[in-house]
């Protein structure tokens, strides 16, 4: 009897302590807006290499499934053309907003911030599985040189930046997060805004002048203000523009430009970091 | 040894589930694999066992996650040990228990989720698409639970006659 007194009181003492680690992991979040990263890093450096052979082995599979039995040209031809749509879009928002620089007199400074872009290519190995936080994980990390608050980028556009990097992992927020924000631009008018994730793979934007001439189609891009995202990465298209209320805003929807739900490969962009100051 | 199985099939459901969840989402709304277990755990074995392998799971999981830390691992935690302690005054094997403790579980779970991330890291989040998006989860998780937790139960059969089970 007093045995199983003993066991169970053992018990309730475990739950607890296990209860209060969390709650120490989660005031530590709130209050310091941290968390302790040796426990992120031991995690990620046990998980991390299963879910990348997992992951590779699954997309190596589907590859095979895709181009050699199930359509041997049509898809792999397919594929070919979207990636040529997609780079040709890229490059496409990227001229006509060195476009815009040149007649305001600012086109070296400008040509020298997004021409030059020195990009490592990374695989994404995992998603975030609570499914209320859009995040994925990143086979590269410091020992490439990829660090903290980089820019993540397809040739659709802009996905995200780097939150937390190990020596071979690294953490990407997506900017569906509705942890991310972004200042932005509406390419067309010029109008800036900070554009928003909104947990639901669609973006918003926010304090966006009342008085502007936004419209459906109109394409938004990273502002360059803020520090992280560089100037005239492509993030969206408006896709719808609510009416006009009262106040001092006004709010609109952008569609991501890049597929961030199935990208499998990404380039992290690292060359900011490293470029001599213009002067 | 069950543990350790149970251990290797959980890190493996884990594992998949970060790699293949994007497959799984209906509207943006993915299945929670590593509640179903914790809820399993707290249905099939002790309420103690339970509490640590939610713990343990919700953990990886908030690691794996961004600026998530504590969130997972305490509403794991909570609901393993809440279900555990029920477990006898319950018909675990019905199928209706299954899918109640099932959807009110994610419900509960997505509560703390709402009230951790708006109330206390004040993030801008909707609550009534919130709570739309908990109870399509919750009829995912309720519809995908029961024939987990037959897999799971399958697995626990093999060890049935070891006597390190009757210690669970």
């Amino acid at each position: 009897m007093l045995k199983k007194d003993s066991k169970k009181r053992h018990g309730i003492i475990v739950v607890a302590t296990l209860i209060l680690i969390s709650f120490l992991f989660l005031t530590a979040n709130i209050k310091f807006w941290k968390t302790p990263a040796f426990v992120e890093s031991i995690i990620i450096a046990v998980v991390s290499p299963f879910q990348e052979l997992v992951s590779k082995t699954i997309n190596g599979t589907v590859r095979i499934w895709n181009n050699y039995i199930f359509l041997i040209d049509t898809q792999e031809e397919n594929n070919q053309l979207k990636k040529e749509i997609g780079k040709l879009k890229f490059q496409n928002s990227a001229l006509l907003e060195k476009f815009d620089n040149f007649k305001r007199l600012d086109k070296l400074i400008d040509f020298v911030n997004t021409s030059e872009l020195n990009l490592i290519y990374a695989d994404v190995v995992g998603f975030d599985s609570t499914g209320w936080a859009k995040m994925i994980m990143i086979n590269k990390g410091l020992n490439n040189s990829v660090m903290k608050d980089m820019s993540v980028v397809t040739y659709n556009g802009l996905i995200g930046r780097i939150v937390q990097s190990t020596s071979k992992y690294s953490k990407v927020l997506l900017i569906t997060d509705p942890r991310s924000s972004i200042d932005a631009v509406i390419q067309r008018t010029r109008d800036r805004g900070v554009v928003v994730g909104n947990n639901k793979g669609m973006l918003e934007m926010k304090y966006l002048s009342v008085d502007s001439d936004v419209k459906e189609g109109d394409i938004v891009i990273s502002s360059g203000l803020g520090g992280i995202y560089q100037k005239g990465f492509l993030i969206g298209t408006v896709s719808k523009v609510y009416e006009k209320k009262t106040g001092l805003f006004r709010q609109v929807a952008i569609t991501p430009s890049a597929d961030i739900s199935r990208t499998e490969e990404l380039l992290v962009v690292v060359s900011p970091f490293d470029k001599p100051e213009i002067k | 040894m069950f543990i350790l199985v149970m251990t290797f099939l959980g890190i493996s459901i884990f594992i998949l589930e970060t790699v293949v969840i994007e497959f799984f989402a209906i509207g943006g709304v993915k299945p929670d694999f590593i509640l179903i277990i914790a809820i399993y755990s707290g249905l099939f074995l002790n309420k103690n066992i339970a509490a640590g392998i939610g713990f343990t799971f919700g953990l990886i999981q908030d690691a794996l996650s961004f600026r998530l830390m504590g969130i997972n691992s305490l509403s794991k935690c909570l609901i393993g040990f809440s279900i555990g302690s029920l477990r006898e005054k319950i018909l675990s094997e019905n199928l209706l228990v299954q899918y109640l403790f099932t959807f009110i579980a994610t419900f509960l779970n997505g509560v703390i989720f709402l009230f951790v991330l708006k109330g206390l890291l004040l993030m801008e989040i909707k609550v009534l698409s919130f709570l739309w998006s908990l109870l399509i989860q919750g009829i995912y998780n309720s519809l995908l639970a029961p024939p987990i937790f037959l897999l799971l139960n399958r697995i626990k059969m093999l060890y049935y006659k070891k006597p390190v089970f009757y210690k669970l």
